[in-house]
């Protein structure tokens, strides 16, 4: 088993696992030769939010190698605070934070990844080569422990499976919206999510002194791919509906900071799925698909 | 008789700050009465017997105000918390966005509404990117109310583009009101000062007192006494202060005494009428309330009745085309002295 990569987008690896981060503490990691899987199943996060998404190697690696007799695939599992650590200090070596308080870090660095053993531990290594302020080389080396999935824990983690969604609607800019969202939890724990194909998207929180809706009209509405044209399709003024937490959905929101074009998935009842792109989308360098469990209400 | 068919109360503007500034000023409790008249809204919040708060808003901070009186009072009570939530939905209300560069001075304490305005700010700082970028968005907003047993609607936009908000705010029977009437001819104190001068008073108050003393000696009282370990010009001061009269703010915390004076000065005092000397306390608590109320205000009006029942009229800075005699908003503490403890 092997794998050693170098870093080329710190940036983005520090967004994403950040967007992570505020999810669960652990996720799982699948490196496949093109694929780079983040997974957080539901079981981690007190929400049930679960994250499945695929980024492209060209998009986070260069100089990538991945070996395994298992179709060359590896799947590791690790804390999200120390991984979030490590790429804190390799971000501000980078230099694509652009954090001047932190005079102690390295310039210009390039940032590699290896796995590696310790003993019985496998361990992470990550290692920033740069210069000092003073232009000296140096290069500081991060280990992290993680853990090798089993094949037969690998088989237990499965997709989340949901019905063909009812709708799809492009999300206004992720971080207007969670500003709004992040208001409406103090009226309410709910929040109810409908869409129509009018591109019409509303939130709605109750509570026994205040009903809130917010409105955004014109969203766009990607035509479903599916081929099946048995069904006709709904008439535009139907609302598509799922009430999910609001606690959920913020957590879903933190991915503000990937800041991709976003879109949604309504499964009436079922649950609410968020793809957030990272990059353009017809550059497809990767999707972060997010589940949020619906909630089931009285009404 | 109003017509059936047209609602209560229509009332619009395109800024709803100068409204959310005056409803977070009384925002101690969590549910308020409103009442709409011809001058626009009085909401009131009361804390048992103690202390009552009101908003004066007149019908100038709204771009359009109409209000056909029905047959009964238009008097309801609603969510004082819940409202302020909706006024800042789109974050251009909020209590930080109302400030001017103060924040500083902010008090630690959290009120109705508050806490998560202040919440959401400081995570939106964290990632300050685009969070901030619109300085200049207002939110513009619409109330309606169709009359008793119905909701109070509040639709707010986000001007310029995007997302609308419609709120529907229960209204309940309003709770009976004490709002003891202040008597102006049983004046004892009547005086007015630049609110800040107030503010900052109450910022240097010890956090431990519980009573705060207001003391006011009118013109042309006895010299006191010269102390012997007084240097020149603190006996001097003394004796101008009993000249021209002054107002004292006395408060006893753990570690001392913290005493403020204003002598009665043109530019200190802009008005003071004492006829003779006025010494009552008042809850502490009940006065860290005002310090809400006092930001972002211009002028203070301090009244004490003979029976040291107080009232404090707190002026909001005047908006564009508000006639004489006219006012952007006033806020209107009013309360009990404390008994005199020996």
């Amino acid at each position: 088993m092997r794998f050693r990569t170098a870093i080329s987008n710190v940036g983005l690896l520090h967004k994403i696992t950040r967007s992570l981060a505020a999810l669960a503490r652990s996720c799982v990691i699948r490196l496949s030769p093109e694929q780079v899987h983040f997974i957080v199943p539901g079981n981690e996060s007190s929400t049930g939010v679960q994250v499945w998404s695929q980024v492209k190697v060209s998009t986070l690696f260069d100089a990538y190698k991945i070996e395994s007799n298992a179709n060359n695939e590896i799947w590791l599992e690790l804390h999200l605070d120390s991984l979030l650590k490590v790429l804190r200090s390799a971000d501000s070596s980078v230099g694509s934070v652009n954090e001047s308080r932190n005079t102690a870090s390295l310039t210009e660095s390039d940032v590699t990844l290896k796995l590696n053993k310790k003993g019985q531990q496998p361990i992470w290594a990550f290692e920033i080569r740069g210069y000092t302020a003073q232009r000296k080389p140096m290069s500081i080396t991060h280990e992290i422990p993680v853990k090798i999935l089993s094949p037969k824990r690998q088989a237990e983690l499965n997709e989340p499976l949901c019905p063909q969604p009812d709708i799809h609607v492009v999300l206004p800019n992720l971080l207007e919206l969670r500003n709004i969202v992040s208001r409406l939890s103090h009226v309410a724990d709910d929040v109810k999510v409908s869409a129509n194909h009018d591109g019409t998207l509303e939130l709605t929180a109750k509570s026994s002194r205040v009903n809130l809706t917010t409105t955004w009209k014109n969203l766009s509405v990607p035509t479903a791919t599916s081929n099946d044209d048995s069904n006709p399709p709904p008439p535009p003024n139907q609302m598509f509906t799922t009430s999910v937490s609001i606690k959920g959905l913020l957590k879903f929101l933190t991915s503000h900071l990937v800041g991709g074009t976003a879109i949604a998935c309504i499964c009436e009842d079922h649950c609410l799925i968020a793809y957030v792109y990272i990059g353009e989308l017809n550059e497809a360098g990767g999707v972060l698909t997010f589940f949020i469990p619906a909630k089931m209400t009285d009404d | 008789m109003a017509n059936q068919n047209s609602p209560v109360l229509l009332a619009e503007t395109n800024d709803v700050r100068p409204f959310a500034r005056l409803l977070r000023g009384i925002g101690l409790k969590h549910n308020a009465v409103m009442e709409i008249t011809d001058a626009g809204f009085a909401v009131t919040v009361e804390e048992v017997r103690t202390l009552c708060a009101i908003a004066w808003v007149p019908t100038n901070l709204f771009t359009s105000f109409v209000y056909n009186p029905p047959s009964n009072p238009a008097t309801f009570e609603i969510s004082l918390d819940a409202l302020l939530q909706c006024l800042n939905i789109f974050g251009n209300a909020g209590a930080a966005s109302a400030t001017t560069g103060n924040s500083a001075g902010r008090s630690k304490r959290r009120w109705a509404g508050e806490g998560e305005a202040g919440g959401g700010e400081e995570e939106a700082d964290e990632y300050s990117g685009n969070g901030r970028k619109g300085k200049e968005k207002r939110t513009g907003m619409v109330m309606k109310w169709e009359g008793e047993g119905h909701d109070l609607n509040v639709l707010l936009t986000d001007d310029m583009r995007g997302p609308t908000t419609t709120c529907e705010l229960r209204t309940l029977e309003p709770e009976e009101l004490m709002n003891a009437q202040f008597d102006q001819d049983d004046m004892a104190l009547y005086l007015i000062m630049k609110s800040e001068w107030f503010r900052d008073a109450l910022f240097d108050l010890p956090p431990s007192c519980t009573r705060i003393t207001l003391l006011a000696t009118p013109p042309k009282e006895p010299v006191p006494q010269v102390q012997p370990e007084a240097t020149i010009s603190s006996n001097g001061r003394h004796r101008h202060r009993a000249e021209v009269g002054q107002f004292k703010i006395l408060a006893e915390g753990d570690f001392g005494i913290t005493e403020l004076d204003y002598p009665n000065d043109k530019e200190v005092l802009d008005k003071f009428d004492c006829q003779e000397k006025v010494k009552f306390s008042y809850h502490s608590s009940h006065f860290t309330l005002l310090h809400r109320a006092l930001h972002q205000s211009v002028k203070i009006c301090l009244q004490i009745e003979k029976s040291g029942f107080l009232c404090v009229q707190i002026m909001m800075p005047l908006g564009e085309g508000v006639p004489v005699g006219g006012h952007s908003g006033i806020l209107e503490f009013k309360m009990h002295a404390l008994e005199e403890a020996d």
